[in-house]
């Protein structure tokens, strides 16, 4: 038997702040989110705020940010915005990885901007550079985006999030665009159609895998006992808890 | 004792199943320690009563003791429905009758699900519904809303109905937890994909854990995701040990 302390999970997928949401329960600040995690074994995680998501990306950004000061087993996921307004400052990118970003969110559905090459180039360009990795929403830019992305920045990280409406279902959908790109990763809330995350591993390897719940909006331990009783290797249970997500955020380019 | 209430056996044409083999499923519930395991056929669902009553059949075989059946009763075939029903009624492999009304577009309340419900409370059978909240995405899952069962939990007080995945999402949660206050015959399973921080724990809370029931929803959903957060619930030991498979023993 293996203590759930040994699998160090990494979760790439929390969430601060207030949700939008009717939920039945609420998680209230960053002390309480960090008790929350040991009782269910996270070691560590990477959160996004909720007001980045609901409210305005920049605002949010700056309460997750000044949140997670002092938190050692938390980083920060920021939420992006195409260049085209000039509403995040020139520098922006560089002084975000500074204050702790290490992952970055599009949501051109919510912020109302098409999800499109003469919009959003200047900024994946910028991104890719610097080899950050992009969580994308399906619900927000759908298989077909996760493509084109993956196609036109072929060195940046693209990390396809099942947030929308079972998307992650669809095998017949990403099959073939982890089979086409090496840079695509599936986060792993969402992948839990019946031996999909078995088939996953045993396809392309443990190494596209990033693990993440969606916690406090999901229960983590849906995804915890996906890893831990998935029928594969230890070695490849350590992977997808902790490893890869720690390799990508490793290779960002500051 | 751990038995999966809701769960399936077979495919459908939405998705791609890796392997719906009675090989893989018995190999899968002795990794995660699941006993039992109550299923109905997709094909029966879909209107393919005999090639799902075969598949059925074979996998009781395969499966003894461990693989258990519900009928399923189409309102679209009502003839061929009763037909299987009434011809392998006795047979203590089948444990209940599964109904879609989401799937099958039919409202509870219809005419066509009429001869359902005095039958299966005199053969003491209880059935299984799809429920779910309304759902933009998707609009025929009107037809399955919890609160659209309470005529028959007011007419049939000695039936036994199982509101699947608990009422789908929050405001179905909701309405099916109301539901069960108010008509101690309906019971909740947590099957599906609705993984709600907290859900456990307010149904417990609202119903007790008597009426609460672990279910998958394989060959769709994996049994994996909905065991770890019925294991890792913030409820009693003796709770958890009735969700996940007292309760279905009991019913």
């Amino acid at each position: 038997m293996i203590e759930i302390s040994e699998f160090e999970f990494f979760d790439s997928s929390l969430w601060l702040g207030t949700s939008p949401k009717r939920s039945f329960q609420r998680i209230h600040g960053t002390e309480e989110l960090i008790k929350e995690m040991n009782y269910y074994g996270i070691k560590k995680g990477i959160a996004g705020h909720f007001m980045s998501a609901a409210y305005d990306p920049i605002i949010g950004n700056e309460a997750l940010r000044s949140e997670l000061i002092g938190q050692e087993c938390l980083q920060a996921n920021f939420v992006l915005l195409p260049p085209g307004c000039r509403e995040l400052e020139k520098n922006y990118l560089d002084k975000s990885l500074s204050q702790g970003m290490v992952a970055a969110r599009l949501l051109p559905k919510t912020n109302r901007y098409l999800f499109e090459e003469w919009i959003i180039s200047p900024l994946l360009k910028e991104l890719e550079i610097r080899r950050i990795p992009l969580f994308l929403w399906l619900g927000q830019v759908g298989w077909k985006g996760i493509f084109e992305v993956c196609k036109n920045y072929p060195d940046l990280p693209v990390v396809a999030e099942g947030v929308g409406h079972h998307e992650f279902l669809e095998a017949r959908n990403y099959f073939p665009l982890m089979a086409e790109f090496e840079n695509l990763y599936l986060e792993t809330h969402s992948l839990i159609s019946y031996l999909a995350l078995d088939e996953v591993v045993k396809r392309f390897g443990a190494e596209r895998l990033i693990f993440g719940t969606n916690f406090p909006l999901n229960d983590p331990n849906v995804s915890i006992m996906m890893v831990t009783k998935g029928d594969f290797s230890l070695e490849d249970k350590k992977k997808i808890a902790h490893g890869n997500l720690e390799k990508l955020i490793s290779k960002i380019k500051r | 004792m751990i038995i999966d209430a809701h769960a399936h056996l077979g495919k459908d044409a939405n998705f791609y199943y890796p392997d719906v083999s009675i090989k893989k499923l018995l190999y899968i519930m002795d990794k995660i320690g699941i006993n039992k395991i109550w299923v109905s056929h997709l094909a029966c669902l879909a209107g393919e009563f005999d090639y799902g009553y075969k598949d059925l059949f074979k996998a009781f075989d395969e499966a003894e003791e461990r693989i258990y059946g519900y009928f399923v009763y189409n309102p679209n075939f009502v003839k061929e429905s009763m037909h299987w029903i009434e011809k392998n009624q006795g047979d203590e492999r089948f444990i209940g009758i599964k109904i879609h009304p989401a799937f099958h577009q039919c409202f509870p309340y219809a005419k066509e699900y009429a001869p359902l419900w005095g039958y299966a409370e005199k053969n003491c059978l209880p059935v299984l519904t799809h429920s779910w909240s309304k759902d933009a995405n998707n609009p025929k899952q009107d037809f399955s809303q919890p609160h659209l069962f309470s005529h028959v939990l007011e007419k049939h007080t000695d039936l036994k109905l199982i509101l699947g995945h608990g009422g789908g999402r929050y405001s179905g949660h909701l309405q099916a937890t109301n539901l069960a206050k108010k008509y101690k015959n309906a019971y909740l399973d947590l099957a599906g994909d609705s993984f709600s921080f907290g859900l456990i724990e307010y149904l417990v809370k609202e119903i007790g854990a008597e009426r609460i029931l672990f279910g998958s929803d394989l060959t769709w959903i994996d049994p994996r995701a909905n065991l770890g957060r019925i294991f890792k619930a913030k409820i009693a030991d003796k709770d958890k040990e009735k969700i996940l498979g007292l309760n279905a023993v009991n019913l």
